[in-house]
């Protein structure tokens, strides 16, 4: 089977899990009973109970509810943002596209960490929303390099340059012309985007930056089950299984999809 | 390349450190070991070990002599300190009067900066009277004073002069230890003091490896390459450890109390019936039990059962759910819908604390207490509870040794900004007994006043202790003479050794 | 190409003073005194206070407003409102090299000093691992294309980029350090110590860089004078190995370039997971603890070496493949 079809089965999976939770899921995933703690798989816990009694099986269904919202807005509005910077930057070139590469270098160099702890600590409470924003803050500048290089390439290209000798307006062959020669690119990163935002979201739970405690986020969880590794490592185990399954997914659908792009250029680079 | 093929023949074998070694897991790194600035409890405990103050405290917080042989109070405000002869710092020059004179004084200079300068803040003078004696003369009585004295290392007047802000590098002590290497965020290298005045540390060397992460930790020990670890450690990792073949843990007492404070500012909090009510409504036990794996004991009061001033009989407040619904409902908070009020509950990210925060939660729904829980990392969490922006929070008392320690948080002229009185308790009673606790010298005058102010406060309930956390050591079975003190210092390990391998 | 160059490294100090205005900013507006971390819970407001004048930090931020209005010429009174505040201290400090960290007291490029080679050690032998990895990877997944071998190079790459680092680390460490006794635990001063954490940090880098050998890898097996070598009778493998991997080594040092954010990110946790004292442990560390001095020290390092990386790919990409012009990136 290639691996097109592997990811877009995980992917498809990940979607019905989301869409189907509330039916799949069987206990309220808020329903804890400390008498269950660490419990391991039984008839009522498939896949055992957590540190609080909560039920994982339920949590984990629950959670990839939690995963699509992030990888989606985060993917969504870093995309957004990012062409909305590179695609004026490739095209008109020159003062401001060297200015917007300031801005954006600028962006890169500044600590991620820092703004993520800012946006958490600015705010009474935390929530999910706020890892999205943090993820977004720092995540736009890959999508934006990626449209000013292919803006870049293409504003040489003859069917751009036909536009122009008929007159055609700046904004309207950005829009016609080149943006649509950029999205099969934008929907290849937004994959890896997906699976790089689930990532981040677990690693900012490492940082004590996550989804706030009770909320069912695969990466929080994983991060909860790390002081009981040696205990139960079930708590660790089944969140790690269901992170790694989606980001497989999404990294096999964006290969599969760049490979039946063009299997012969280069990767891009930027 | 080279390096994977070097290691896999170099790291067979040798996880465990030389016979000679002690090796300490430390959860964080000690930022400063200059005693005048060594503030957080990694620092102030090891620097403890490199430099000797001029008394030491037992394991229930009893001051007695060390570098001062004697103490004397000729009067209610001056003491004198007479030194122990044939001391001697690391450097062999002998430790005179002049040597604490220096230390004290560049602490109470404003210009050097010392985060201690506070804890000698009743020391209006300080003096050589001559080469082995030292006189403090305080602004008005202070019976805590030997607290003080017990807490402040003596370093060299030569040295100080010579380094200024830099001694931190170039440490001299008088200590069972001395320094020899310090890696911040990776070690620091102890070696035994042959001719410090106390004797001879058990172990020829000491060193203090820093792994922050705990089951990491965990594995340091089991697998050997640690022999000693202390607190810090997941509760349920205990019960593993417990049944490995070559570790023991052992557990005991300490000052560090868990406990839930209520803003006496807040509309109903303000009404002791509603704070009784929560006390009520809350059930310590299952949480030790379940949560804490039983490493913590019930507490009633801030002063653990073996204190001198510990009073055992303040009114309690057993898990009583329908007394608490009684009590609100007598407040006139009746049950709307299953909800009688709201509040915010403030903690850290801290995972013990967010864990036991929400089954608190679920036993105030119990009564109808609908409670919102706000977690934020450290810095912002203790930044807003200054500022009184919480009606409920949780947190530990360290180093409850003298009960002057309730000054701080139940002194009505202590009141936020000013102080850490952070429920805004007030009672007048309360105050004049613990400015006559200060007064007085003796601990037989001085234990009644303080009973009489633990059966008020358990009955006013600003603050509700919760717990005694114990203090936990783990280590290889061959580590002997180290035993964990009620305030978690590291002094046992002037005593400790390896007896051969595991 | 100079002219290009030269712009870059003369725009590193705008770039540098935005970055460090912007930190400062942030810093402030965070709630979290410093000095909370210095003396602990129960300090009383003036025995603070103290300690906040001593270290400049009651000082206004950006502007001190009265000395505006103090009395004196209007040059004056500018220079004194402008200079006597926090921003400007940090910069006085930033040239006199007197940045000192605030809870260590200690020179905060001492610090650096120690501990930047640290995790520059790290994330070099994360990189050789990723490469080690890699290139045989990619390689084989090229030459045996669309077969079952190149599926499992491509999903076993992807395997070690699908888990956190902080799960795969502590596993790595039950394997290798505690059940088979190899290497060991923690640290970085035993002998073989580099080799968990850096196994840890660089698979998840390995994934992409076995993507991009495998694709350049492909393209140049189909290239022409690879085709007219093995007509000629060089041998597959001998093609394969001259043209294809020297080929795959240039997609390999820009997505170094690219990657090497994610790697100092990356480092912050496998640095605390391993106790490895790098400059990951102590900017998070400083962070938490509103060492606003170490921290602007951190960001400045960090930035510049971001900035040295990015250029240093950038001419390397250049040089090799003269088609791309480098006002272009």
């Amino acid at each position: 089977m290639s691996a097109i079809r592997i990811g877009a089965m995980l992917v498809v999976a990940l979607v019905l899990c989301a869409a189907l939770a509330p039916w799949i899921g069987r206990l309220d995933p808020e329903d804890c009973r400390l008498a269950a703690e660490l419990a391991g798989p039984s008839r009522l816990h498939w896949l055992g109970a957590d540190a609080d009694g909560c039920d994982i099986y339920s949590r984990i269904i629950h959670g990839s509810r939690i995963s699509l919202w992030v990888g989606v807005t985060v993917v969504s509005v870093s995309a957004l943002i990012g062409t909305a910077v590179g695609l004026p930057s490739g095209w008109y070139g020159g003062r401001p596209d060297r200015a917007l590469m300031f801005v954006l270098e600028c962006f890169q160099a500044f600590p991620g960490i820092l703004l993520a702890i800012a946006i958490t600590a600015l705010s009474p409470t935390r929530s999910v929303g706020l890892v999205i924003v943090a993820l977004c803050v720092s995540g736009w500048v890959s999508y934006a390099r990626l449209v000013r290089a292919k803006t870049l390439e293409l504003r040489e290209a003859e069917f751009v340059t036909a536009a122009r000798a008929i007159g055609m307006g700046p904004v309207r062959i950005m829009l016609r012309q080149i943006l649509p020669n950029v999205v099969p690119l934008l929907v290849i990163q937004a994959t890896f985007g997906m699976a790089g935002a689930i990532l981040a979201e677990a690693g900012l739970s490492f940082l004590g930056l996550g989804a706030p405690p009770g909320v069912p986020s695969w990466g929080s969880m994983l991060n909860d089950g790390r002081e009981y590794m040696l205990v139960a490592p079930h708590l660790s185990v089944w969140p790690g299984v269901a992170i790694m399954l989606t980001v497989l997914g999404f990294n096999f659908l964006g290969d599969g999809l760049r490979d039946r792009m063009d299997p012969r250029t280069r990767t891009s680079r930027r | 390349m080279g390096s994977v093929v070097a290691a896999t023949y170099a790291g067979c074998g040798s996880a465990a450190p030389p016979r000679d070694e002690l090796v300490f897991a430390l959860a964080g790194t000690p930022t400063n070991l200059d005693p005048r600035f060594a503030q957080d409890a990694y620092s102030d405990r090891i620097a403890r070990l490199i430099f000797s103050p001029l008394l030491a405290r037992d394991g229930s917080g009893v001051t007695r002599p060390h570098l001062a042989g004697a103490v004397e109070r000729p009067d209610e405000r001056t003491w004198i300190c007479r030194l122990v002869p044939g001391a001697r710092f690391h450097d062999g020059r002998p430790v005179l009067a002049r040597d604490v004179v220096a230390t004290y004084r560049s602490i109470l200079d404003p210009a050097v900066g010392s985060v201690r300068r506070m804890s000698l803040e009743p020391v209006q003078a300080v003096e050589a009277l001559d080469a082995g004696t030292v006189a403090f003369r305080l602004r008005r009585p202070h019976a805590p004073f030997p607290q003080t004295l017990a807490g402040l290392g003596i370093a060299p007047a030569a040295a100080l002069e010579e380094h200024g802000p830099d001694f931190r590098d170039h440490l001299v002590g008088s200590g069972p230890f001395r320094l020899i290497e310090e890696v911040r965020d990776s070690h620091v290298l102890l070696e035994r003091n042959p001719s410090w005045f106390g004797g001879l540390a058990a172990s020829p060397r000491v060193r203090f490896r820093i792994v922050p992460d705990a089951t990491v930790r965990v594995l340091e020990v089991m697998h050997g390459s640690a022999d000693l670890t202390q607190n810090d450690l997941p509760a349920h990792v205990l019960e593993r450890l417990r049944r490995e073949p070559g570790l023991r843990v052992d557990s005991g007492g300490s000052t560090l109390v868990k406990y839930l404070a209520f803003n006496l500012r807040h509309p109903h909090l303000g009404d002791r019936r509603v704070r009784a009510a929560i006390a009520h409504a809350l059930d310590r036990e299952p949480i030790i039990r379940h949560k804490l794996r039983d490493t913590a004991t019930a507490a009633k009061t801030f002063l653990h059962p073996e204190h001198w001033a510990h009073a055992d009989d303040v009114p309690e407040y057993r898990h009583d759910p329908d007394r608490a619904r009684r009590l609100l409902d007598e407040a006139g908070l009746p049950e709307r819908d299953g909800v009688r009020m709201e509040l915010v509950y403030r903690t850290s990210t801290d995972s013990t604390s967010v864990a036991v925060a929400r089954i608190m939660r679920r036993q105030l729904a119990d009564v109808g207490i609908r409670m919102v829980l706000r977690t934020n990392e450290w810095g912002v969490f203790f930044s807003d509870i200054k500022q009184g922006l919480y009606d409920l929070f949780s947190l530990s008392a360290v180093g409850v040794t003298d009960p002057d320690w309730y000054a701080y948080v139940y002194d009505s002229r202590r009141m936020p900004p000013d102080g850490a009185n952070r429920t805004f308790y007030s009672n007048p009673e309360v105050d004049r007994l613990i400015d006559e606790g200060r007064r007085l010298a003796d601990p037989v005058d001085r234990a009644p006043l303080y009973r009489r102010l633990q059966h008020i406060t358990a009955h006013d309930l600003p603050l509700l202790p919760l717990w005694y956390t114990h203090n936990v050591v783990v280590s290889g079975r061959n580590v002997v003479g180290y035993a964990a003190v009620p305030d978690g210092d590291f002094s046992s390990l002037v005593s400790a050794r390896k007896t051969g391998p595991r | 190409m100079r002219e290009v160059l030269l712009r870059r490294i003369l725009l590193l100090v705008p770039l540098l003073w935005v970055v460090s205005t912007a930190v400062f900013a942030l810093l402030h507006l965070i709630p979290g005194d410093p000095v909370d971390f210095m003396v602990g819970e129960n300090a009383t407001l003036d025995r603070k206070a103290e300690l906040t004048a001593a270290y400049g930090l009651d000082r206004p931020l950006f502007l001190d407003v009265e000395a505006l209005g103090e009395p004196g010429p209007i040059g004056g009174r500018f220079a004194r409102a402008v200079t006597d505040t926090q921003y400007a201290g940090f910069y006085r400090a930033l040239f006199t090299g007197e940045l000192r960290s605030l809870h260590t007291r200690r020179s905060v490029w001492d610090t650096l000093g120690d501990r930047f080679p640290e995790t520059l050690r790290l994330a070099g032998c994360a990189l050789l691992v990723s490469i080690l990895l890699a290139v045989p990877l990619g390689t084989l997944a090229a030459w045996r294309r669309g077969s079952w071998v190149d599926q499992a190079s491509m999903a076993g790459a992807l395997v070690g980029v699908s888990m956190p680092n902080f799960w795969l680390g502590p596993l790595l460490i039950l394997v290798f350090a505690v059940e088979l006794g190899w290497l060991p635990v923690s640290g970085s001063t035993a002998p073989g110590a580099i080799v968990l954490p850096a196994v840890t940090l660089g698979l998840g880098m390995s994934a992409i860089l076995t993507r991009i050998t495998r694709a350049s890898v492909l393209e140049t097996l189909h290239a022409d004078y690879v085709r007219t070598a093995r007509a000629k009778g060089v041998s597959e493998v001998g093609a394969l190995f001259r043209h294809a991997l020297r080929a795959a080594l240039l997609p390999v040092i820009t997505i170094v370039g690219l990657q090497f954010g994610a790697l100092l990110t990356g480092s912050i946790i496998t640095e605390e997971i391993f106790g490895w004292p790098g400059i990951g442990r102590e900017v998070i560390q400083a962070i938490r603890s509103r060492d606003f001095p170490m921290v602007q020290g951190c960001v400045l390092l960090i930035a510049t070496t971001y900035v040295a990386v990015n250029t240093v790919t950038d001419v390397a990409y250049t040089l090799a493949d003269p088609r791309v012009r480098l006002d272009d990136r």
